[in-house]
């Protein structure tokens, strides 16, 4: 997770930078689902449902953003 | 038994992938390499506690078939969308 969070600060072209907020997401997320089954708190696991959905929605977003200029233009 | 075995699989593969994410020189491969690892291991740990919790069968059946297709679909659009925007395959970064 540190490692990608490197990647995510010094990462070369913005491309990189959301390869590598989509991969520290992920991994939120696994951390999310061990803490779930740690703490017997169950009622996390819906959450994680909808955290999933509003990853793959703000990547989708943020590519459409980037591929019609980004912040150049 | 299994279930730890499972656990400790995908954790182990999670953290290659992050290695491999810094070590690539290309932009491709960096993809390739923290996309799929990164299905795989949240796929292996899904299944882990499945076994091990089987009273919380359908979430977690729910979280493993998201995870299944959603990852994929981000890193093909990544994939796709730097394509358009002019990256090529096999350029060093600077």
């Amino acid at each position: 997770m540190a490692l990608t969070l490197l990647k995510l600060i010094k990462g070369p072209t913005q491309w990189d930078r959301l390869v590598a907020f989509n991969s520290f997401s992920s991994k939120a997320l696994l951390i999310m689902i061990l803490y779930t089954f740690w703490s017997n708190q169950f009622y996390l696991l819906d959450m994680i449902i909808i955290l999933i959905i509003l990853n793959l929605w703000g990547v989708l977003i943020a590519v459409r953003f980037l591929s019609k200029g980004g912040k150049k233009k | 038994m299994i279930s730890d075995i499972l656990l400790f699989f995908g954790l182990i593969l999670v953290v290659i992938g992050s290695f491999g994410f810094l070590k690539m020189k290309d932009f491709f491969s960096n993809l390739q390499a923290i996309s799929i690892s990164d299905t795989v291991g949240l796929f292996t740990v899904v299944i882990a506690l499945i076994i091990k919790y089987p009273e919380h069968f359908a979430k977690l059946l729910i979280i493993a078939l998201l995870i299944l297709i959603t990852d994929p679909i981000t890193s093909h659009v990544v994939a796709l969308g730097a394509t358009r925007a002019g990256l090529k395959v096999g350029e060093k970064k600077k």
